[in-house]
Order: structure tokens, then sequence, then C-alpha cells
């Protein structure tokens, strides 16, 4: 639940009812009051108070969807940019194996890395673990639906804009989307090999792209619904159209805002 | 770049790229002039709906030779890769642009005294592509944008010394012969223009071309591997020809976008 609707910045003191605790992005001072030390928007979840930044970077959280990209393939493990200050690690065991056997991993293993994952790969995955110092998180894709992308595109938007929503893959006018928490969107056709997207399926993919990526310059929430609500107001517009300040202001005026934005 | 390399390519094949346009369009780019206050002349470049891409400043001051010199870098940490890259740029610029300028007009007092243009370009956005031809547009902008104060050189008979005076008004570059850059990309030969970011890893071979008001081809530079043939020549020629009319028609619009509708 949102509090009242104004921007704090860092020592500012929020305002919240008695016997609130301070959460994320808040700290007590000396005089027992809950101060914001970052920019945001304050608000409360129980009892918890925190203020939700307005703008920064991917900060992990257990069980939160994500894509990587493979930075560097090291011993028994890969190193993942995610677009975030904290390491990701992905380690072999955390994996499934493309026979789908399930062993410990052996020397043979590390030998084929680069054929499960190499270099420059996109991947989805899930925080599995953050460490206690918060430094780095481990990641996983030990399920049929995490993996190696391929046959799409990539849009990078604000993380702050992609909230935590119950389905994270899903598909938006008959092409497949996964959301990832980290503010990497994966706009794809679903297929097990790499293959030619015909052109009509690529003309919805670079629409849903587009729209996601208008979206983000309006600063508006980007979901499902979101997105099929603004493909819907710009149905009529052409595709080599679709990036446009007209467009931009059309998402402006429809697309729902920001949680807490004034 | 590896996991969407196949994605962008068979796009381009197809006629359409990730952001919705057609091989041969360029995106919008929109230019300000005069954004720098202490420059002699300054212009700012924006893609539209993005933030400002580059900066571009000129600072004069009297020197010997007439002299055009251009100087490009990225704002923030920079790897030696980039700056490797940039420098290769100038290098382009150079040859391509700058050498095109007509330095008489910067005299003074012939062999004596001259002016001196310093260009200086700032890239702000890190993920900037498509830099020469952006470049060049902006370099083009600021010295349309340059005052350069009004002098008057004079030699002393007797003692041969050299004196210069400054006068009240200021004058401007004659921009007739100055020419902008068209980068044409191959990417498996198929001709693209105007690049994003992920587009700049697909490509294979890249023809730089100057292009003047008149149309007349300045100068050619070719990067990248692979060769072209005769064909490929003559219809990169055209292509340039073609963005080259549009862009000199939309100059003054301070817009510039140009679509080449077939080859």
């Amino acid at each position: 639940m949102e509090l009242d609707r104004v921007l704090v910045m860092p020592g500012d003191e929020v305002r919240c009812p008695q016997g609130s605790m301070p959460g994320f992005g808040t700290y007590e001072n000396s005089e027992g009051k809950i101060v914001a030390n970052q920019i945001g928007y304050p608000a409360i979840y129980n009892k918890l108070v925190c203020v939700n930044p307005v703008r920064g970077r991917y900060i992990g959280e257990t069980s939160n969807v994500i894509i990587g990209r493979i930075a560097q393939v090291a011993n028994k493990r890969w190193k993942v940019n995610v677009g975030s200050p904290q390491e990701a690690v992905l380690h072999l065991s955390a994996i499934d194996l493309p026979t789908g056997e399930h062993r410990i991993r052996s020397e043979e293993d590390q030998l084929h890395m680069r054929e499960y994952f190499n270099y420059n790969d996109l991947l989805s995955a899930e925080v599995q673990s953050l460490t206690q110092d918060g430094k780095s998180m481990a990641l996983q894709t030990r399920s049929n639906k995490f993996g190696k992308l391929k046959n799409g595109m990539l849009v990078k938007v604000s993380p702050m804009l992609v909230g935590r929503m119950r389905h994270h893959f899903v598909q938006i006018s008959g092409v497949d989307v996964i959301f990832g928490r980290n503010g990497w969107i994966w706009v794809y056709l679903a297929h097990n090999a790499e293959v030619e997207v015909p052109l009509n399926v690529r003309q919805e993919i670079v629409r849903v792209a587009c729209v996601i990526k208008l979206l983000n310059l309006a600063k508006k929430v980007i979901c499902a619904e979101s997105v099929k609500e603004v493909m819907d107001c710009l149905k009529e517009v052409l595709i080599d159209e679709i990036l446009s300040k007209n467009s931009l202001g059309i998402v402006k005026e429809n697309a729902w805002g920001i949680e807490g934005e004034v | 770049m590896l996991s969407e390399k196949k994605f962008i390519i068979d796009g381009i094949k197809q006629g359409l790229r990730c952001d919705g346009r057609s091989p041969l369009v360029s995106r919008v780019v929109e230019i300000s002039q005069s954004t720098e206050l202490l420059a002699s002349g300054s212009s700012q470049l924006s893609i539209e709906l993005s933030s400002p891409h580059l900066i571009c400043g000129i600072k004069t001051e009297i020197g010997e030779k007439p002299e055009i010199s251009i100087s490009i870098e990225m704002a923030g940490k920079s790897s030696q890769q980039t700056r490797d890259r940039l420098k290769e740029i100038s290098t382009i610029l150079q040859t391509l642009l700058i050498d095109h300028i007509d330095k008489s007009q910067l005299l003074i007092i012939p062999d004596k005294k001259a002016w001196k243009v310093f260009i200086d370009v700032l890239i702000v956005d890190e993920n900037a592509s498509s830099l020469c031809e952006q470049i060049s547009l902006s370099v083009v902008f600021a010295l349309e944008d340059m005052k350069i104060i009004g002098t008057e050189g004079f030699i002393n008979k007797n003692t041969g010394e050299e004196f210069v005076q400054v006068t009240e008004d200021y004058w401007k570059l004659n921009m007739h012969d100055v020419p902008v850059i068209i980068s044409i990309n191959f990417i498996e030969d198929v001709m693209v223009l105007d690049l994003t970011e992920e587009e700049q890893a697909c490509v294979d071979s890249t023809v730089h071309i100057s292009i003047d008001q008149s149309g007349k081809i300045r100068g050619m530079v070719k990067e990248g591997h692979g060769e072209l043939s005769l064909g490929q020549i003559a219809s990169v020629l055209s292509v340039a020809k073609d963005a080259g009319s549009q862009i000199f028609g939309s100059l003054h619009r301070k817009i510039v976008h140009y679509k080449i509708v077939s080859t």
C-alpha cells in the first residue's frame, strides 16, 4: 500500500502510522523517526515502511525471474551480467543437463560448459539465493522454462518499472515475452531450435518490443496488461512509425502510471 | 551479441529491423545549435525519443597557419578498445570532412597569421551508434553556427612586425563546400543505413561516403572485411547521392531523417 503520493529525498521523514518499522530504503534515526535514505515513493507493507526508488539498478531478490548475459565462463560456474551492482553466478550444478539426467557433475561436464552456455549467450534464470553480505547472487536454471534464449530480441528498461507479477512468462498477441525483474525483457518466438522467424511473427515481436520501449520512455508500469492495453491503442499505427513522439504521447495518455507517482 | 545475431540478420534480410524500420531508412535526428555559451560555435544532436547523443563545440584562436583539427572523446570511462575506435573515426572524419573545407578563408595575413579552429566532440551516450555519420552532422551544424571575430591584419613595412586588429563584427564560414558523411553498411550483402548498437555487431563492412551540397562525391573510405563488387559500389553511390540530397534538403529544419525508396 502506498502512503502518500509524495516524493521523499534522503533524510526526509516518512510520515507513517505509529508502530511502523523501517524497511528497505529507510532507517530509524536517533529520535525514533523513520527517515528515507533514497529518493523514492514511500509505501507500507503490513508494518514495514519502505521507499520504492524512482530509479536505480537492479538489486537481486530470491525467486526473481531475471534475464542475463554470460560474461565469463569460469571454473564450474558462469559469471552472468544482469545489469546489477551485485555479481551473479550460475553454478554448473544449478543447471539442467541437456540429457535431463540428475547426477553429480563430473569433470566431463566441466569440459562441455561452453556447449551449455557460451560467452555472450543470453539466458533466463531465477535468483536462487543471495550471499550473506548481499554482494552476489546465485542463479539457477533448473526448470525447462529457464535456459538459453533464442529467436527473439532483448529490450532493456528501467528495473523499477518491472514489478513482481504472477506470471513472468506470458504470451502477448501471439508472441512470447519474458519479463526479467532486472529490467531486461525478452520478446521471442517460442521454438526449440534456432529458426528463421517468419515475417508476420517478427512484425508482432517488433511491435511488442517497441511498445515496451515506449512504456519505458513514458515511465509507466511494464506488465502483460499494460503492454496489451497499449498494443490495442497503437493497433492502427504503422510498424515503421510506432517508435515516434506521436505514439509516445498516446502511451502517456493511456497507460497507467507507476505506483505512487504524482 | 551472439544470441540475437541470427534474429537481427534474418530481420534485415526480410526488410524489418528491430525498431520497425526498413534497412534503408534512418532514425530521426534532432539538432540544436548554440548550446554551449562559451564556444564559438556548438551543436547538440539527439535521436528522437532519447537523450542527447553528441555535443560538439568549436573554439578558435590565432596562430601562424590556418588549421582545423578534430578531437573526439567519450564521456565517462572508456575502454582502450573504444579509444582506438574513436581514433579511427577521427582519421576518417579528417580525410572525408575536414580536409574538404576551404582553409584559405581562415587566413588573416598570408603565411603569418591565421585562425586555428579546434573542433571538440563529446559522445554523451555510451551506446551511441552510427558515429561517423552523426559526428559529421554535428560538426557541420557547429561549423554553420560558428562565429569568428572579424580581424584586419597589417604589416609594419619598416620593422616587418605583424599586427592583428579586432573589428566589431564577426563573420561565418562559407558552408557551401562542406560535405556530410553517409555510412552505408553491408550485412550479408544487404545495404543498411543508420545502424543501432545491436546491429553494429553484425556488420560485415561499412563504406563511408562524403558528399556535398551539389551532390558531388568527395571521398570514400571502406572499413571491415570482404570485398565489394563494382555493381555494389555503383548502388552504394546512388544510395549516398539520394541520402545526401535528402539530408541537405532537411538541414534547415534542424531535423534529419531520410529514406531511400528503391535502389
